[in-house]
């Protein structure tokens, strides 16, 4: 039976992702002088902020399933969706903004409910549920769409999107009002600390009175929600109505949070460590591309970082 | 007696012949069959707008030809297991011809075996199979493709400048054709600098992020290959919001990026990767029911359209996922938005 600690990871484990991340900064430094990439420039840092901005949302939705002990995969259709939604909803016109976010809001909702559903009422494994429902969301959308996204999306998101306010992108103000506010729900409330029980031994949490079922439910509805309005973010960065948007979510924020020192098996993760492990795979892409690395090498690399990062962690089962 | 048992024997002797003749004289008079034809075509997916207008191609040819009584169609979801059952559930439909859309070519082999031995005309379009028992395989060459982009863009540059690269998925076949084919025409120009390639999975978030990094990287760029205006198309959109001069770009059919083209006045080359395969599958398949020599192999020729027939094709009012050019149909035929 494994131990129950209401500790998110102990400074000790994440030390592997710290030292990756300090070679990974170690080697743009290098890679910089030798060619000149312009890694360390503003602007260059605050693009990385743009992307790192979507992925991290994703990616902390991602990391409160994965401390629950679950798994979703239905990131990726979700964010495409939601996208989709975006454009058809808000047609081009600011006035129809908000209506807009809280529609995907409401969408992604559904969506994790569903999971949620599936995983603790019917005892579905997170990997099939998550995957069924993926596979209904795809589905679903190209009924509606046939295939064709319409609508457009309005200036205002995309001011937000690609806009600066006092220097910092629009987009990074929305990741820290997500982040604080899941960093919160994570670690001062009663419901972050059922999360970890849930995660460490549902047995256990079973037997301590905690409603686990209703915390696999919350933790999906909030996967999905994080999810559905990086969907609406990346129309904003994007401009683009693209059903395919969120190809690769699924596995890039299971990446970082793994990277980040989530455990899969649940009881174990933070916010801190997944915005860590966000920036290790942003930052191996960006300098990949600046230092014109073929394909087969980035993703060669970004294989050995999470290697090492796990290696470091040494978390044992 | 001896005569009765003669008469006998000649008797069976002229039932036999009869019996003998029988098929032969059938087969003189056998009718070949010129109309009721039943079409059966397999389609690997129609998981996006480009295969919807494949859909409209295809039954916009089908209409043009009375002599086509029915038609099915089967969708795979991109999943080669349930093409096979799909191939077989046709053959068992008895299609007097099985027009295909391989999802993965060498998965299929088997089931496209089947049919050609039961003597189904067997139409492949839009990928390659490693097997010869097929009748005719309808292509687009992508080397071309590629090629016709990397021409465009290099006397559009006078032979000389700096450009980037951007393709499709690493691996795949379309993309890996078409990057061949144009990266064979710019060695003619040696003037011609290429700073960088990158794969951008013809996803236009995983493009713009790119695209931020090719900025940082190059303070000149002075023109885009993209394979497709999936990508050609964001990456143009990242040029104009770090407030860099706009480029020459080539990319494919796609409106949104004709639509980029045209509001932003910067010159562009689309090359169709087009949806005509499945119309030009049924023409082929019905010269082989007819009794027609069908080549074993059938390119299509594909112009490509510059800044002008871009301004004429496009389409402001309709979706960003129209696909110019390829709408050259009835209305009715056409998708509905």
């Amino acid at each position: 039976m494994k131990p129950i600690s209401l500790r998110s990871m102990g400074s000790n484990e994440r030390a592997g992702i710290y030292i990756v991340l300090l070679i990974l900064l170690g080697a743009a430094l290098v890679v910089n002088a030798i060619l000149g990439v312009n890694f360390f420039r503003i602007s260059n840092l605050l693009n990385i902020a743009r992307s790192f901005s979507m992925l991290g949302l994703a990616a902390l939705g991602q990391t409160i399933v994965i401390i629950s002990g679950g798994l979703d995969l239905s990131v990726g259709e979700t964010v495409s969706t939601s996208n989709v939604i975006a454009a058809n909803l808000m047609a081009g016109d600011d006035g129809r903004l908000l209506a807009g976010i809280l529609a995907v809001c409401v969408f992604g909702a559904v969506v994790g409910l569903l999971n949620g559903l599936l995983v603790s009422k019917r005892n579905v494994p997170p990997f099939i549920a998550t995957l069924g429902m993926a596979t209904v969301v795809k589905g679903l959308r190209l009924i509606w769409t046939k295939g064709m996204p319409t609508g457009s999306i309005p200036e205002s998101l995309k001011k937000l999107g690609t806009g600066t306010s006092l220097g910092v992108p629009n987009l990074l103000f929305v990741f820290i009002l997500g982040a604080l506010l899941i960093s919160v729900l994570l670690g001062r409330t009663g419901f972050g600390r059922r999360v970890y029980v849930t995660g460490t031994n549902r047995d256990v949490a079973v037997l301590s009175g905690i409603r686990a079922d209703r915390v696999t439910i919350m933790v999906y509805i909030s996967c999905s929600v994080c999810a559905a309005l990086v969907g609406v973010l990346i129309g904003g960065y994007t401009g683009i109505a693209d059903q395919f948007s969120g190809e690769g979510y699924d596995i890039d924020t299971i990446a970082a949070s793994v990277l980040g020192g989530a455990a899969i098996g649940g009881g174990i993760g933070s916010v801190s460590g997944t915005i860590i492990g966000t920036i290790i795979m942003l930052i191996v892409t960006n300098l990949s591309v600046l230092a014109h690395f073929p394909i087969q090498s980035q993703m060669l690399m970004k294989g050995i970082l999470i290697i090492i990062a796990l290696w470091l962690n040494g978390k044992k089962a | 007696m001896l005569r009765k048992k003669g008469i006998m024997v000649a008797a069976i002797v002229v039932m036999a012949a009869a019996m003998l003749a029988a098929p032969v004289c059938a087969e003189g008079k056998k009718e070949v069959k010129k109309t009721g034809f039943v079409i059966g075509w397999s389609n690997a997916g129609m998981g996006d707008s480009w295969r919807l207008f494949l859909d409209a191609n295809f039954k916009a040819e089908i209409a043009k030809h009375p002599e086509i009584e029915k038609y099915y169609i089967t969708n795979a979801d991109e999943k080669p297991e349930k093409q096979i059952a799909d191939i077989d559930d046709l053959i068992t439909k008895k299609v007097d011809a099985l027009i295909v859309y391989p999802t993965v070519g060498d998965a299929i082999v088997p089931a496209l075996e089947r049919a050609y031995a039961k003597g189904i005309p067997v139409i492949v379009f839009g990928g390659s199979i490693n097997t010869d028992s097929y009748t005719c395989l309808v292509t687009q060459d992508l080397k071309a493709f590629g090629r016709a982009q990397a021409a465009w863009l290099a006397k559009e540059l006078n032979g000389k400048g700096q450009i980037v690269m951007l393709s499709g998925i690493a691996g795949n076949t379309t993309a890996e054709d078409r990057l061949a084919g144009a990266q064979e025409e710019f060695r003619k120009y040696p003037d011609i600098k290429i700073l960088d390639h990158q794969y951008c999975d013809w996803s236009s978030p995983k493009t713009k992020s790119i695209m931020e990094a090719m900025l940082q990287a190059f303070p000149t760029i002075d023109g885009i290959w993209a394979d497709s205006g999936l990508m050609s198309w964001p990456a143009l959109q990242t040029m104009k919001e770090a407030k860099r001069p706009l480029v020459p770009s080539t990319g494919d059919q796609l409106n949104g990026y004709a639509k980029f083209l045209v509001d932003n006045k910067v010159r562009g080359y689309v090359f169709p990767m087009t949806t005509r395969l499945s119309g030009d599958a049924v023409k082929m398949a019905l010269k082989a029911l007819a009794g027609e020599k069908v080549p074993k192999n059938y390119s299509i020729e594909i112009d490509g359209l510059g800044p002008d027939l871009i301004n004429k094709f496009v389409k402001p009012t309709l979706s960003d996922w129209w696909w110019i050019g390829d709408d050259q149909m009835p209305e009715e035929f056409l998708p509905k938005l």
